[in-house]
């Protein structure tokens, strides 16, 4: 080994790198350069001269124990997430709120109805089954609403849930602040009978019972609302609540006293594992490797992750089948040249929905052609392709000439979209689809609330480049998305006029296969004059992986997650 | 807006004093975050002030760790490639503190991600306990490394051609003396300028990295409050990164005094 470097005309010691050298060979006390100086002339300058083997040796044995240490707390660390029986979820996004009506969105649905149990509950089939009701009527008039409550109910807190509880919710639902609970609308009064709930409303509410059994619509407990202002929720469902970290994560306990009444689920109490934790992990990469290392037990994946994760038998991927999602497109109606039916039904030619699956998707979702929620009892998806557009884009060329458009006369559109996963690439695809068949269409993004001022403000224009955009709407009414957003004005002033109003109203009146019948006859008209296109089905937050040793998971209507039969 | 009474409008408009000239607004709101109050949230109506003070110990802990990181790399680097000026181990060295000056803090902690869980899945990836500070500490200090290895170098290679390097040599002193007790306290003026910047510069990265990584601290809040549109939270994050900012450089300036006594008579 070099000793000495030259620096200059000077030759001068690199004692340390001598110290290496020799230590293996020569006593720690006669050291000596490789100049020859002798330890004690180093001590004569005011040197401390150590015991460098001695010294070494040491340092050595610190840093091992350091590295054993960390590396023993680490294998423990990790291990106590396995060793707790917690199932951990890793998400992109945390809850808004885990206040029921202060509008929590999907993410905080789907954390909340984990706590609270609803009145009634869906099954497989979407028929009705007891929920914390152990029966109920309905008045003929469809106004009156009755739950039977449950005997000896408890919350999580140990006080009681009975019919006054319930009445508490439906009031708490109808305060103005109050958001996201739609089918609650015209609520005229809450009243208990006995350990009867007494729910009126005002107008006729035919999507009210379903609703109940939906993500939304979980039972608080009265001791919710704190006496100081604030809010915890505590309910009767599954898991106890025990913290929220904001933008970290929501924690919850098994509680032991449950006892299941869901159709879906085969574990008849408490779930198996003690605790339940919704984690924030916003990038991709980290929650699939989180998933990888063992550190969490599901991972919402990116689509291009799910094409990853299918192929490697370690890891499972489950996809929400009765999600009632659907992605649909509609136009600026009041902007020429779509007013003209032609020119809509060649736009609508031009779109290949099974490409927008197979590729901006991963092959997780599937084309539709009816504009509802899919899975739905009358809603046929070979009635519907009778009545739609297919890809076709030979037929949208045809339509567009006999419009007036053609190479020198090119349609001007523009798709007005908002970000989304797997949308982004599907609308890049559609994009190229308009423009293959000769439309000049430009690609308009913008985040999820600035497209909805700007969409509802396009809606409103009747001159200027024409429009067509996308959204997604889910619910186990086929009634109640055309309601929300295309009789009377609409949710952005895209409601398709007098006509449609008529035949949701018709629709509503009616029940059975006649009220079926009438909702297949509003699919055909709004197919068949172009005026919604329905795209795919799921279309967001419908995928999540595990590894493979990983059982009992159950995605339920409208992609609740249900932790109670998982075993890890 | 779906069931608000006008009044209600009307009462959130003059609770946020909407109806005043711009100027009066913003007059009130630096008179108000003198006093410390910076307003609530948009969403979850907390006070700024709290809940961000609430985040700052992660991102101060995180911000320690790298910056410890990088200079636990970065010096001995500098002092081994200045001291082998020239040489193989020095242009190797710099070539190495290239790629790292050149390295995104975000490519690098996303290469951390996917090859970490697999051949060593018992450190943390995803911001849960103690040791998940391990992977974005890494992240921030090995890039920083680079830049504190560079300007370690330059610094002692300046100082070391200085005559007093020569005399303590020259007396017989061993060059480990030399260089701890001789050359590296005039060089660390510069190294500690260095440290300085970096840790403002860090603080910035550290935006990116704890959201790649879950860190939970003040760079999440930040990117989640701009997603949210939640104005006062961003105000009052730019004025309390500011304040960390500048009493940084106040502290730096009082260990320039303790560094160098003339700065002091100068």
């Amino acid at each position: 080994m070099r000793t000495d470097r030259k620096e200059g005309n000077a030759v001068v010691p690199i004692p340390w790198l001598a110290t290496v050298s020799t230590t293996r060979s020569v006593a720690p006390t006669t050291i000596t350069s490789c100049q020859g100086v002798k330890m004690d002339q180093y001590r004569s300058i005011g040197l401390n001269i150590v015991n460098r083997d001695k010294q070494n040796r040491s340092r050595w044995f610190a840093s091992f124990t350091a590295v054993a240490v960390l590396t023993t707390a680490l294998s423990y660390g990790s291990a106590a997430n396995a060793a707790d029986g917690a199932i951990i979820v890793a998400r992109a996004l945390d809850v808004g709120t885990l206040d029921r009506d202060a509008g929590p969105g999907d993410m905080g649905n789907m954390v909340i109805r984990s706590i609270l149990d609803p009145l009634v509950l869906l099954d497989r089939d979407a028929s009705i089954k007891p929920g914390l009701a152990e029966s109920w009527e309905i008045s003929p008039d469809r106004l009156t609403y009755k739950f039977k409550i449950r005997s000896g109910l408890k919350c999580h807190d140990g006080t009681p849930f009975d019919a006054e509880a319930v009445k508490w919710n439906f009031e708490r639902m109808a305060r103005p602040e109050t958001t996201g609970v739609s089918a609650i609308r015209n609520l005229d009064d809450a009243s208990v009978e006995g350990d009867v709930a007494v729910i009126r409303f005002k107008t006729r509410n035919d999507a009210f019972i379903r609703a109940l059994g939906a993500l939304r619509y979980g039972m608080l407990c009265p001791s919710s609302d704190k006496a100081d202002g604030t809010f915890a929720p505590i309910g009767t469902g599954p898991w106890k609540f025990i913290s929220w970290t904001k933008n970290d994560k929501v924690r919850l306990e098994r509680n032991d006293d449950y006892v299941n009444h869901d159709p879906w689920i085969e574990n008849p109490g408490a779930p198996h594992e003690k605790f339940l934790e919704f984690r924030v992990v916003p990038e991709n990469v980290a929650r699939i490797a989180a998933l990888r290392s063992g550190e969490v037990n599901f991972a919402e994946p990116s689509y291009e992750q799910v094409a990853e994760l299918r192929n490697d038998p370690n890891y499972k991927i489950w996809a929400g089948e009765h999600s009632g999602q659907f992605a649909w497109g509609a136009f600026t109606l009041k902007v020429p040249p779509l007013d003209d039916r032609r020119v809509r039904q060649a736009v609508v030619h031009a779109m290949d929905r099974k490409t927008y699956s197979e590729i901006a998707f991963e092959g997780q979702n599937s084309p539709i052609n009816c504009p509802a929620p899919p899975n739905l009892p009358f809603i046929d998806q070979d009635l519907c392709a009778q009545w739609g557009q297919s890809y076709d884009p030979e037929k949208a060329k045809a339509l567009l000439a006999e419009a007036g458009y053609g190479p020198n006369n090119p349609l001007k559109l523009t798709i007005s979209v908002h970000q989304l996963p797997g949308w982004d690439l599907m609308h890049q695809i559609m994009l190229q689809n308009l423009k293959d068949v000769g439309i000049d269409a430009t690609l308009e993004t913008r985040e999820a609330s600035a497209f909805m001022a700007d969409i509802k403000e396009q809606n409103t224009r009747t001159e200027g480049i024409p429009i067509t955009w996308t959204w997604g709407s889910s619910g186990l009414d086929p009634l109640s998305p055309y309601e929300q957003q295309f009789v009377g004005a609409g949710q952005f002033n895209g409601g398709l006029g007098a006509e449609m109003d008529k035949l949701v109203a018709e629709a509503r009146s009616l029940e059975g296969d006649a009220q079926g019948k009438a909702i297949q006859n509003i699919m055909q008209y709004i197919l068949s004059e172009a005026f919604v296109y329905p795209i795919v089905s799921p279309g967001w937050q419908f995928v999540i992986a595990t590894k493979s040793s990983t059982t009992g998971f159950v995605y339920q209507y409208l992609n609740m997650m249900n932790f109670n039969d998982v075993k890890l | 807006m779906e069931g608000v009474t006008p009044e209600q409008i009307e009462e959130m408009r003059r609770q946020l004093g909407l109806g005043q000239p711009a100027w009066v607004q913003s007059a009130l709101y630096v008179w108000h975050a003198i006093q410390g109050d910076f307003g609530h949230t948009i969403v979850g109506r907390e006070p700024v002030l709290g809940f961000l003070l609430s985040r700052l110990p992660a991102t101060l802990a995180l911000t320690a760790s790298g910056l410890g990181i990088a200079i636990a790399i970065g010096l001995p680097l500098g002092f081994l490639a200045a001291y082998n000026r020239g040489r193989w181990i020095d242009n190797t060295l710099m070539f190495i503190s290239v790629l790292g000056i050149s390295m995104p803090s975000f490519w690098l902690g996303l290469m951390l991600l996917l090859t970490v869980p697999v051949y060593l899945d018992f450190i943390p990836v995803a911001g849960e306990g103690p040791a998940s500070i391990i992977l974005p500490a890494l992240t921030l200090g090995l890039v920083y490394s680079a830049v504190i290895a560079r300007m370690t170098r330059s610094a002692m290679i300046e100082v070391l051609s200085e005559d007093f390097i020569r005399t303590a040599r020259a007396k017989g002193l061993r060059e480990t003396i030399v260089m701890s007790r001789h050359a590296f306290k005039p060089a660390s003026i510069s190294i500690v300028t260095v440290i300085g910047l970096i840790f403002g510069s860090m603080m910035g990265g550290q935006v990116i990295v704890e959201n790649v990584f879950s860190w939970n601290g003040l760079g999440r809040v930040a990117v989640l409050a701009m997603q949210q549109r939640d104005y006062p939270t961003i105000q009052g994050f730019i004025i309390l990164f500011a304040a960390i900012i500048v009493t940084v450089s106040v502290i730096l300036d009082m260990i320039y005094l303790w560094i160098d006594p003339r700065v002091r008579t100068g």
